[in-house]
């Protein structure tokens, strides 16, 4: 009797529509009203929540049990001020910063560009431009093409007289995709979900892209002297 | 996703979780070592000794004060234990040695890589551990890293490796400790001593052509170098202020074809025994130049002027003044231009040579390159002391510190000197280092010397330094014999100098002063198997005087004595049985002319050898003799005594 | 089952988890999280679409895990661990070959330190490309821009531990990019060391930032980040 009193079970009664937020007002922006969406599902936090959580946890260890039991951490000799190794590389994710160093002046690059990255960063919920995120092409087309082309175009031209391909590649690929639904009228998925990109996105991208090509080239491909090298 | 379906995958998420948690503490369980240990216990129960099983559990021997922590024994469970001499690797019984293992620890001798508890990381050469297990080849160069200058009876490798460093004369190019610079021979006048320059033209090619043992490396020098270098050599006519070629003797101009006057000259050379020392055609000692073709190399009236007086000619040559005449001289100069003559050396060549007009910036260019200067010296202004890498501690030379160029070679620093020492240019085309012809035994020698060179922070109890005073403490009268006739190239002192004959540091209690004085006017050969004997040095009588004087004063030692109470009477009887039956010296020592001949002859050992010393000898022979193969049979006193009184009975009647 | 059944219905049990079992009704799921620690970061409810794992990818989650796995496992280190020279390179090779489990410790930390950086970084692109920075949560947004650069820090300190030739090189890289600050470069530099070179006092300095400073900054700034999060909205 008690058995069956602890498995009997009421079936599911989550409320199928709850009271949701429809309106935000921050301060400088005009008031805006969100689009009706349908209602959405809501779930009881225990267990849809929880059993994921802990699902996901077990996950992460498990995985990393596996990494562990794979991979010894590296373990070179005795720190040695006299030998230093050609090249000292740092932490992997600081690669991209030393491939910066390469190529500018330790100023710039190691602490300009840190610095106006970390700003960035912080100020991206404060632009309105962010918060509308409006599609790169959505007026002015025209306009847009031009201001956006030579800002890119300088960009490049800085980096080349730099010797910077590295970053320049990736920003004129950045670039091609970002201008390509304004020469192809053409309707398709592709160039619409292109189109509805908003410029703060291509940034985003292009930051993330440029960051993982230059830890990449730091990682793999710099040899005696940062000297370009081929891992195989 | 519906919540039954999340329900079981965490169900199979939960077990996977636990299972992944358990698999590191099971690995761990499993480990190598702990195996190991688990069939040693399982032999061990095995085996008909009794040896007790181990606790389970990791073992290690730290050091405090050399502050290493070595692991080895977790799995060399039996290094210390008698018991296991048969037994396989890991668990077979230390070799014995001196030291105290559970003590001292492994990796000070074998290095490696103490902490670790895997077979590989331990024992294979490792990316990031730079100083592998030491192949056991090489491992006597860790007794050198104490024992620094020390001649060990255990440890031939090392010795040999010191010895063949000194001989190749390493230290005139590099700093290596415990070695000295040993000859610097001038080259002052060597365009007025040698024939003509097709001599230097070929010895510079490669020595090695013109004499098998030539000390000279081979410089690999160009065409275009050794031409220059000869021009440059060549014009160096002058032996130095004062030294001026003796003309030869009119017995000589007159004489130079009789067969008679060579035939003296022959005999002069066989008596003065030339040959313990030269060879000829590759018969004869090591220790100086071959005399095969000596004839074409030098002037006649150099040969004179030099077996006169060697060190007119070379100041620091170790070959003995010997006491000839002037006619006995000119004998032997006669003998050898009309015998050693190379047949094939074509004279008309190099008379039309004429010299490039820079022929001396060049030539001297090449004799700094190759820093010539470390073993000649010459007077010729420019000459630079262009020496090669210090080798203090080159036994701890950092991997990193060295180029490996294209070298195919695993990356340890014992195979950096073997592949170097082997063939010097390997790692490095422009190198300087001559190529020795060395074989392997050699190489590994030298290899174990250097290795032995190593920047420790060993304390400094752990050193065992030799006093290197003890080859000039001989001063005096007594010591200028002992540098005129170079007695130390061949003998020792306190185990210092040379190691073809007997070490002398107590000769004056061992052998009769009559016996040596006779032996100075004719020696011979005291072992019928061994060629090598003592060349006559033609010594004046007053010299021998002063030596016997120094001998029987300086060189002798206190503790030798025969014991009181012991039976004296029919001593020479029991001894005679003792020596016959009891320990059967007649298997290696001939007396009354039977026996073996491995041993000394002892029949004329009543003349030869001081009463106590042979009493002493008998007792431990090890003790005068550390390498010799007389056994220490223990014997008593008593017997000791009594072999002695026998063995005193035999002297030469003649000698009387 | 009983047992299990008598045990959920004891005091001890009522005392810690308050609620009772079974836990049948939507009341009873509700009080679990009310009645728990949880209520402080997760709602009752919860939207089923912001739970999808294509929809956060549980980067977030998985970021917090990794934290968690690192501090466990970082604190099991530090009982192995001195921060001196040369022991803390010969800890590692204890931690190798002696320690239970040691490597296995060492290893999952590293992993899980280098994880966490990719994962935080992700975390940081997801929330831009969903746009789940804007108001009101922009304050949460930057929370999350300093434990990014903290998780960096983290990793960098902890990189010098070991006191290897990897460790001295890359942290003398890293140290001499400080070097490069206009004015204050020699100084901060001199700050980071505790000398002018890497040596014993740089290492203590990077074992106290990486164990104590460096640590409090985060969990506190986890919480907060949590904390806003369920405020501004969060999963609801």
């Amino acid at each position: 009797m008690m058995n069956e009193e602890l498995f009997q079970v009421e079936e599911s009664s989550d409320s199928k529509v709850v009271t949701r937020r429809v309106a935000v007002f921050p301060q400088k922006t005009p008031v805006k009203f969100e689009q009706q969406r349908p209602p959405e599902k809501i779930v009881m936090t225990f267990p849809s929540l929880i059993i994921r959580e802990v699902i996901c946890f077990q996950v992460v260890v498990i995985v990393l049990v596996i990494i562990s039991l794979l991979f010894d951490a590296p373990l070179e000799e005795l720190a040695n001020p006299q030998n230093t190794p050609n090249p000292a590389k740092a932490p992997w994710y600081f690669l991209g910063l030393q491939e910066l160093l390469h190529v500018f002046p330790p100023v710039v690059a190691g602490v300009l560009i840190p610095f106006c990255v970390i700003v960035a960063l912080v100020v991206i919920p404060y632009f309105e431009i962010n918060i509308k995120r409006e599609g790169l092409w959505k007026e002015n087309q025209k306009k847009t093409f031009i201001i956006f082309s030579s800002i890119i175009f300088m960009l490049v031209l800085i980096l080349i007289f730099f010797d910077v391909f590295s970053i320049a590649v990736p920003t004129l690929l950045i670039y091609a995709l970002a201008v390509l639904p304004y020469f192809v009228k053409k309707k398709s998925p592709f160039i619409n979900w292109l189109s509805q990109l908003s410029l703060a996105e291509w940034i985003m991208t292009w930051f993330a892209l440029v960051s993982l090509i230059l830890i990449f080239i730091g990682t793999y491909f710099r040899g005696p002297g940062w000297s370009w090298v081929y891992p195989w | 996703m519906k919540i039954d379906r999340l329900r079981k995958i965490y169900a199979v998420t939960s077990v996977l979780f636990l299972v992944a948690l358990a698999i590191s503490p099971l690995k761990d369980y499993f480990t190598e070592w702990r195996s190991i240990q688990k069939n040693f216990n399982d032999s061990a129960e095995k085996l008909p000794v009794k040896v007790n099983p181990v606790n389970i559990g990791l073992q290690q021997i730290w050091n405090r004060e050399l502050n290493t922590i070595d692991r080895c024994i977790t799995c060399h469970l039996g290094i210390s234990n008698n018991k296991l001499k048969m037994s396989n690797q890991p668990f077979k019984t230390h070799s014995k040695i001196y030291h105290d293992i559970e003590k001292l620890g492994c990796t000070i001798c074998h290095e490696g890589q103490g902490l670790a508890t895997r077979y590989e990381e331990v024992h294979l050469p490792t990316e990031f551990w730079d100083q592998p297990i030491l192949p056991n080849r090489y491992i006597e160069s860790s007794c050198g890293k104490c024992h620094i200058g020390e001649k060990l009876s255990s440890t031939p490798t090392l010795n040999k490796g010191r010895e063949l460093i000194e001989k190749l004369n390493c230290a005139s190019c590099h700093d290596i400790p415990g070695i000295k610079k040993s000859y610097t021979l001038t080259l002052d006048g060597i365009g007025n001593k040698v024939l003509n320059r097709n001599w230097i033209l070929s010895w510079l090619k490669n020595p090695k052509h013109y004499q098998d043992n030539a000390s000279m490396p081979n410089f690999l020098l160009t065409e275009k170098e050794i031409v220059s270098l000869t021009d440059f050599l060549m014009s160096f006519k002058s032996f130095g202020e004062g030294i001026n070629l003796e003309p030869l003797p009119d017995v000589y101009h007159k004489n130079k074809t009789n067969e008679d006057f060579i035939a003296l000259g022959q005999t002069r050379f066989r008596e003065a025994r030339c040959i313990s020392c030269h060879s000829v055609e590759g018969k004869g000692g090591k220790l100086a130049i071959d005399l095969s073709k000596v004839g074409s190399k030098a002037k006649a009236e150099w040969i004179y002027n030099y077996i006169k007086n060697p060190r007119k000619f070379q100041s620091k040559i170790e070959m003995p003044q010997y006491g000839l005449s002037d006619n006995d001289v000119a004998a032997v100069t006669a003998y050898l231009e009309s015998e050693f003559v190379d047949w094939d050396n074509d004279e008309n060549e190099s008379r039309d040579h004429t010299p490039l007009p820079n022929f001396f910036e060049e030539g001297l260019r090449v004799f700094n390159t190759y820093n010539c200067g470390g073993c000649h010296t010459l007077s010729a202004k420019g000459i630079t002391d262009n020496r090669g890498p210090d080798l203090t501690a080159i036994g701890s030379k950092k991997l990193y510190q060295i180029d490996w160029g294209k070298a195919d070679v695993n990356y340890t620093i014992y195979n950096f000197l073997e592949s170097k020492i082997r063939e010097p240019r390997v790692f490095d085309e422009s190198a300087r280092m001559p190529q020795f012809s060395l074989n392997e035994d050699e190489v590994t020698a030298i290899t174990t010397y250097l290795l032995s060179l190593k920047q420790t922070k060993l304390p400094a109890n752990f050193i065992r330094k030799v006093d290197e005073r003890t080859l000039n403490s001989v001063q005096g009268e007594a010591g200028k014999i002992f540098q005129k006739y170079s007695c130390f190239k061949c003998h020792s002192l306190n185990y210092a100098g040379g190691s073809m004959a007997p070490d002398l540091t107590i000769v004056g209690s061992q052998l009769n002063t009559k016996w040596m004085k006779e032996y100075f006017k004719v020696p011979y050969s005291i072992r019928p198997i061994v060629e090598e004997r003592m060349p006559n040095l033609f010594i004046s009588e007053k010299e021998v005087e002063t030596l016997l004087n120094y001998f029987n004063t300086i060189l002798i030692s206190d503790s030798l004595e025969i014991p009181n109470g012991l039976l004296q009477n029919r001593a020479e009887e029991r001894g005679k049985g003792l020596f016959k039956e009891k320990y059967g010296c007649q298997g290696c020592h001939i007396i009354e002319g039977e026996g073996g001949y491995v041993g000394t002859p002892l029949d004329d050992a009543g003349d030869r050898l001081k009463p106590a010393y042979l009493f002493s000898w008998l007792m431990n022979p090890q003790k005068y003799k550390p390498n010799t193969i007389e056994p220490r049979t223990g014997m008593s006193a008593q017997e000791a005594f009594d072999i002695t009184s026998y063995l005193l009975t035999f002297k030469k009647p003649g000698k009387q | 089952m009983k047992f299990f059944y008598w045990i959920s219905q004891t005091k001890i049990w009522e005392s810690v988890f308050r609620t009772k079992l079974p836990i049948s009704t939507n009341l009873d799921r509700a009080l679990v999280i009310f009645n728990s620690l949880s209520l402080h970061i997760h709602p009752i409810k919860v939207r089923e679409r912001a739970i999808k794992f294509t929809y956060t990818f549980y980067l977030g989650m998985i970021s917090f895990f990794l934290f968690l796995v690192l501090t466990i496992t970082g604190i099991l280190l530090m009982l192995y661990y001195q921060p001196a020279i040369p022991n803390a390179y010969e800890n590692m090779k204890d931690l190798k070959y002696v320690v239970s489990n040691g490597n296995f410790l060492r290893n999952m930390h590293r992993w899980s330190a280098h994880l966490m950086v990719i994962s935080v970084f992700l975390h940081m692109l997801r929330v831009f490309f969903k746009g789940a920075y804007r108001p009101p949560r922009q304050f949460n947004w930057i929370v999350g821009v300093v434990l990014l650069i903290i998780t960096l820090l983290l990793s960098y300190t902890g990189y010098l531990l070991p006191y290897d030739q990897l460790s001295y090189w890359a942290v003398t890289v890293g140290a001499n990019i400080a070097r490069y600050v206009p004015l204050i470069g020699e100084e901060l530099s001199f700050l980071l060391l505790g000398g002018n070179n890497i040596g014993e006092y740089t290492l203590v300095r990077f074992y106290v930032l990486h164990c104590v400073i460096l640590p409090a900054f985060m969990v506190m700034l986890i919480a907060f980040h949590f904390w806003r999060i369920r405020k501004d909205g969060g999963l609801l």
